[in-house]
């Protein structure tokens, strides 16, 4: 048997309808449109652009273009104002080129990592480097975005000076790599055929079906009491919502060759490999690189992670773990006092050492 | 969100705050209020509401059935496993329905299929089904042929389905049975306790679920089994298409493949074309 205090549960019950009826006022009359802080868009194609995001007074000559992934948008990296990685990065000097890849349509669905990291991630790199006059700039990929990264760095070693990775996967047979292990078996080929680009939100629903009861249930359970207890946070909650729902379809073969030759086959350890006209040679990498990651990290664990140590030359790599999950470790609180102060004392090594 | 939608609303809340205290039903109507929104309203906030409201109504039916059955304070284990077992099927049931596997005209029909098929059985009631549409409307073999395909992969994804759900309804009997044993040593005294508790028990063993082959496979299948439901259904509509004189699906994709292999190659000549110029540039400047 089990003992139940049926007056403290009924309590419970009453508070919650009280706290969920007080949450709906402020939630439906909160307006969450984002909107980045102040840039202007340099180069654009075909549905991406590159947002360029300059200091009044810049401090440091190099641009540092930052390639978020595929999925999910890459505004979380300016969320709003003392949220935002960006505006901790220009507050520090940094001219900052964000590359937006935009959502893919129908017709473009054919389009390959070869178009992605050789033509628009090139163009991009070289948009930013002419409009910063420079003819390096320093590189920061995030998650998928950093796998494009180290691939680009390794094709042209000679654009890329540093290389920042954030939360990135390397080794995606790491043994607690449960999207990895969870998808290898799928029939990518058959996937990206009946759908063409794989919708945003399926996409959506492949991340929250990792901590089903977590984020399905819990989170919806928990956010009245949370929104009523903090209403100045409502503004910034629905926000996140927003972003966590706004995922672009992801263009089907760019999606199948990242499918088979990471998760399937591991090829980024293997060092050299090619997909079609996508080829790359990790021994090619020649810029240092500084790699972060959240050591609660559930979507891209840490030894997935670490395994980067593996690729890069020797004395080339350094690492800073962040006390914090996938999303805390681009703009959570602990990371934004920590991450972009690590990125500036990391770069200002070479800048300084620059004519 | 429409000034209209949002001042209804509020009307009707204040109308709930003005209410006896007793508000036994006031999540229904809330949910059933909801449900009558306009979709031109904008969706995020109304998303956030409903699925809030949604799932605070499936835990308060749950809660307010574990009070009527706690008798003097005490309830019994068996009690328990069964109010909360209920509840975990329709979250579970919900999981697999939200996915984006079928297109949307099939997910309409997918309840009207067997929850547990029998697949030689299914096979030739598909196929006797589908003689005798034949018979009557004289339907062209191809059409009838891209009928039967969908028919079977739809029967395949019900059988997915219903093996991933009972991998799920594994992982929900061991959870209870653990957090069973927890509440008869620790009692319920909290609503938010007792659900936190819950939470952390279930993802544990579901974590665990997802490194095991069985459950790999149970979902890889359900995966595979939606796409190939997808893929005949557009097979269907192409089909469809062509006969009609439409441009199909399959037709447009084929000339966006080569506009991107086009593409693609112009690329690689503007490549080759800066890379010779920069080589004429070099041995110039050699020559000077």
């Amino acid at each position: 048997m089990i003992n139940t205090d049926a007056d403290a549960l009924s309590r419970n019950l009453a508070q919650e309808r009280e706290q969920l009826r007080r949450s709906a006022t402020p939630l439906l009359n909160t307006q969450c449109q984002h909107h980045y802080s102040s840039h202007q868009i340099i180069w654009q194609n075909e549905g991406v652009c590159l947002r360029a995001f300059i200091p009044e007074r810049p401090r440091h000559k190099r641009p540092l273009v930052l390639c978020y992934a595929l999925v999910n948008r890459p505004w979380i990296l300016d969320l709003a104002p003392g949220s935002s990685l960006i505006e901790a990065l220009v507050t520090q000097g940094f001219s900052v080129y964000l590359i937006d890849w935009g959502q893919p349509e129908r017709c473009q669905r054919f389009r390959g990592l070869e178009h992605y990291v050789d033509q628009i991630m090139h163009a991009c790199i070289q948009a930013a480097a002419s409009h910063a006059d420079n003819p390096r700039v320093n590189l920061a990929g995030i998650c998928q975005g950093g796998v494009f990264s180290l691939c680009y760095a390794s094709i042209h070693p000679e654009l890329v000076n540093r290389l920042v990775t954030l939360v990135t996967p390397v080794d995606f047979h790491a043994a607690d790599f449960t999207l990895s292990q969870l998808y290898r078996g799928v029939d990518i080929q058959q996937l990206v055929s009946a759908y063409g680009n794989i919708p945003g939100p399926l996409v959506t629903q492949v991340f929250s079906g990792l901590q089903p009861m977590r984020l399905g249930q819990l989170k919806h359970l928990t956010t009245a009491p949370r929104l009523v207890e903090k209403p100045d946070s409502v503004a910034q909650y629905m926000l996140m919502e927003r972003w966590l729902n706004d995922c672009p379809d992801l263009a089907g073969r760019a999606l199948q060759q990242f499918v088979e030759l990471f998760f399937q086959h591991n090829r980024l350890l293997d060092g050299k490999f090619d997909s079609g006209n996508f080829k790359v040679d990790m021994s090619r990498l020649a810029a240092p690189v500084l790699n972060i990651y959240g050591k609660h990290d559930h979507l891209v664990p840490p030894n997935a992670s670490r395994a980067l140590e593996q690729i890069c030359k020797r004395g080339h790599y350094q690492s800073l773990e962040i006390g914090a999950g996938h999303i805390g470790t681009l703009m959570g609180n602990k990371a934004l006092k920590s991450v972009p102060a690590a990125i500036q004392d990391w770069l200002q090594e070479t800048d300084q050492s620059e004519p | 969100m429409s000034e209209y939608f949002r001042n209804a609303l509020q009307q009707w809340l204040d109308q709930l705050e003005q209410q006896s205290s007793d508000g036994a039903s006031w999540l229904q109507q809330w949910q059933s209020t909801l449900d009558r929104i306009p979709e031109h309203s904008e969706p995020q906030a109304v998303d956030l509401l409903q699925q809030m409201t949604r799932l605070n109504q499936r835990f308060e039916n749950l809660a307010q059935s574990l009070l009527e059955q706690s008798n003097d304070g005490q309830l019994s284990r068996q009690q328990l496993l069964d109010s909360y077992r209920q509840h975990l099927d329709g979250l579970c049931h919900d999981w697999i329905n939200s996915s984006c596997f079928l297109p949307d005209q099939l997910a309409l029909l997918s309840p009207f299929l067997s929850r547990s098929p029998d697949p030689a059985k299914q096979s030739s009631d598909i196929e006797s089904f589908l003689q005798r549409i034949q018979q009557l409307s004289s339907l062209p073999r191809t059409l009838l042929q891209h009928s039967q395909n969908l028919l079977s992969s739809l029967i395949l994804f019900q059988q997915a389905q219903h093996a991933h759900q009972q991998q799920l309804s594994h992982i929900n009997h061991a959870s209870l049975n653990e957090l069973a044993d927890h509440l008869e040593s620790e009692g319920v005294n909290d609503i938010q306790s007792l659900h936190t508790l819950w939470v952390d028990i279930f993802e544990a063993r579901f974590n665990n679920a997802l490194r095991q082959p069985d459950f790999i496979a149970s979902f890889n299948q359900l995966v595979d089994a939606g796409s190939r439901v997808r893929a005949d259904w557009q097979a269907l509509t192409d089909h469809l298409c062509t006969r009609f004189g439409l441009v199909s699906l399959a037709e447009y994709d084929e000339l966006s493949l080569k506009h991107q292999t086009l593409q693609d190659r112009v690329w690689q000549l503007e490549q080759q074309m800066l890379a010779m110029q920069s080589i004429i540039q070099g041995s110039d400047r050699d020559k000077h």
